[in-house]
């Protein structure tokens, strides 16, 4: 990074925190620090909505994951913009008649305070776990730039999101997703114009789509029912509706940013504006992951994306076997860029039979290519059995730092901060409301004077960033961050989601039926993640129906209402 | 729960904006089938 690079990151995220305060600066009781001022509307109320989802791990692992195994990952939003349309007509009417603050004081009034307290419990677990993966992300970064100690890197990165956000309520964490989204989306199309610019002059971009295509890249939906696939448009669209109606209608991160402002319209545009947008969205971002691989057809990339983590390994005993793999690769990708020649010479001629046979061609060298790298995966697990072998997470911040020039270097990371700090935002700032909102207030100092809770819900948002910091602190453990939070939400959100549901259409059944039955659920779905290898959207569903289920039957079994003698 | 009297700028009513999402989700994903099936 050079000295214009620096002046990019900090200019921006300076201007973008001072134009938060100066918006915020006259907020000082605790309806607008939870609430926001009526002035945020349905373009703010969107963009907040979009930033807090698109976290730094989503420009980190999306376009990594494209790099590795193609476009399929898109499918995980096809049930976003049909929970979308539910949370508009069901969820939010209700939240506004009710005026509440959090989601899980509408539990409070329909069903009792213990069922209040689980529904906020779940999320304060699961969104405070999420949170240190938050903060994880762009400390990967930073340590992989500057070559500092990851852990140190993680309690900087850290510390600098807990300050802004405690400082911030939710109006400024509004106005400043607006600003920070707009620089993602502009970081990114200047990130993807530049891919294009590097490309070898005689490959167009859409010769660059049929070379991707022909590596398998753009598969971007699959219609086939097999269950254990990851990826295909059936389970992720109806696993993924339950996880986006769980998400946006029940986690208080996202319910929080569309009660801001106050008005019912506002925030169903808000909503809508994300169920059209997202796909594209993520599809740009995906294609980005695509553009990059088909970058690296013409252009050397690194073994192993990590460098610094292969630096150590090579310094091991396993440095000789390193080396050789080295020399294969070399030799590999050299015959792999005859190929690639031959391949677009042939979609250039436009003759079927030689695309055919260069696809083909490309296509074994590429497999010798992923050969060598699993080995070289082994070879580095050997040297240190602890070491992390995917580097998905690194493919595009690699290419970033070694291909595009300074300033837009800089942007790009100015990018990345940007969806780490607007995701961080919203999620200490809700996990400070529900808190104060849930807990402290009703449970442990009720009465206080408002000046107090304002500063208690601070000084919980500062706390929670401190419970962040320490998980992001062995989120290296994990394989893939973004899988990571989706595998940890679809473990939860079933059983918030039912017990939600059960409040909105089931009105005869009542508290304790459905307490006992969300207990239930959640254990079930803890069990079955570690006993068995349902993809773990499915959770979702699952976690759903047997509250729904459960609480059914409790309600007209256990808990069913006597009839006076 | 939703208002059907209520007017809302643009679609008029809501069930229409709700109808132009998914109309708009089915020309997405059409699309990225296209992208899918055309350049492999």
């Amino acid at each position: 990074m050079s000295g214009l690079d620096y002046a990019v990151l900090f200019g921006t995220l300076l201007a973008i925190a001072i134009y938060g305060w100066w918006k915020s600066h006259a907020d000082r009781d605790l309806n607008h620090y939870l609430r926001g001022d009526a002035s945020i509307r349905w373009g703010t109320i969107g963009l907040s909505v979009m930033a807090t989802q698109a976290s730094a791990v989503t420009f980190l692992s999306t376009p990594g994951q494209a790099y590795e195994n193609g476009m399929g990952f898109l499918q995980n939003y096809f049930g976003l913009p049909f929970a979308l349309i539910v949370v508009c007509a069901v969820f939010i009417p209700i939240y506004h008649r009710l005026k509440v603050v959090t989601a899980y004081e509408y539990l409070g009034q329909r069903f009792d305070q213990k069922t209040r307290l689980l529904g906020a419990f779940l999320f304060l677990l699961q969104r405070g776990l999420a949170a240190g993966i938050t903060i994880y992300a762009p400390a990967i970064i930073l340590s992989a730039l500057l070559g500092w100690n990851l852990r140190l890197t993680i309690l900087l990165a850290g510390l600098f999101v807990v300050l802004y956000t405690t400082s911030g309520g939710t109006t400024a964490v509004s106005h400043t997703q607006k600003w920070q989204m707009a620089v993602i989306l502009a970081g990114m199309a200047v990130a993807f114009g530049m891919i294009l610019h590097r490309l070898p002059p005689d490959v167009s971009f859409l010769q660059a789509l049929s070379i991707g295509g022909r590596m398998g890249k753009l598969d971007a939906v699959d219609f086939s029912f097999d269950f254990q696939r990851r990826y295909t448009f059936w389970s992720w669209t109806l696993g993924g509706f339950f996880l986006a109606l769980s998400y946006f209608g029940t986690d208080q991160s996202q319910v929080q940013r569309y009660l801001a402002g106050g008005s019912l319209t506002s925030g169903r545009f808000g909503l809508l504006f994300n169920a059209v947008l997202k796909l594209p969205m993520q599809f740009f971002i995906l294609l980005t992951g695509v553009m990059v691989f088909v970058f690296f057809q013409f252009e050397k990339p690194p073994l192993f994306f990590n460098q610094p983590a292969y630096q150590r390994a090579a310094q091991t005993t396993q440095a000789a076997n390193l080396a050789g793999l080295e020399t294969r690769y070399d030799a590999v990708f050299a015959q792999k860029q005859t190929e690639i020649r031959a391949l677009t010479n042939a979609l250039n001629s436009g003759a079927a039979p030689a695309i055919a046979s260069a696809t083909s061609a490309v296509r074994q060298q590429q497999k010798a290519i992923d050969d060598i790298r699993g080995e070289m995966k082994r070879t580095l697990k050997a040297a240190d059995p602890k070491m992390e072998t995917n580097d998905a997470d690194y493919v595009f911040i690699s290419f970033v730092l070694r291909y595009l020039p300074h300033g837009i270097i800089g942007l790009l990371i100015a990018v990345i901060f940007c969806a780490a700090m607007s995701s961080s935002a919203s999620e200490l700032n809700a996990l400070g409301s529900t808190t104060v909102v849930d807990f402290y207030r009703p449970l442990l100092h009720p009465g206080a004077s408002e000046a107090h809770y304002l500063f208690v819900s601070k000084l919980f948002t500062a706390l929670w960033g401190g419970v962040a910091i320490s998980f992001a602190l062995f989120a290296n453990l994990v394989e893939n961050l973004i899988q990571a939070i989706n595998i940890l939400g679809s473990i939860f959100y079933g059983s918030i989601l039912g017990i939600f549901l059960v409040a909105f259409f089931l009105r005869f059944v009542r508290g304790s039926a459905v307490f006992v039955a969300a207990v239930t659920s959640q254990v079930l779905v803890l069990v079955l993640f570690y006993s068995t290898k349902i993809g773990y959207l499915w959770y979702n569903l699952i976690g759903c129906v047997v509250v729904l289920a459960l609480s059914v039957l409790l309600e007209k079994t256990l808990f069913r209402p006597r009839s006076p003698a | 729960m939703s208002q059907p009297n209520e007017s809302v700028p643009l679609f008029g009513t809501w069930r229409r904006a709700y109808l132009a999402v998914v109309v708009v989700f089915v020309l997405e994903v059409a699309f990225f089938y296209f992208v899918s099936r055309h350049f492999s």
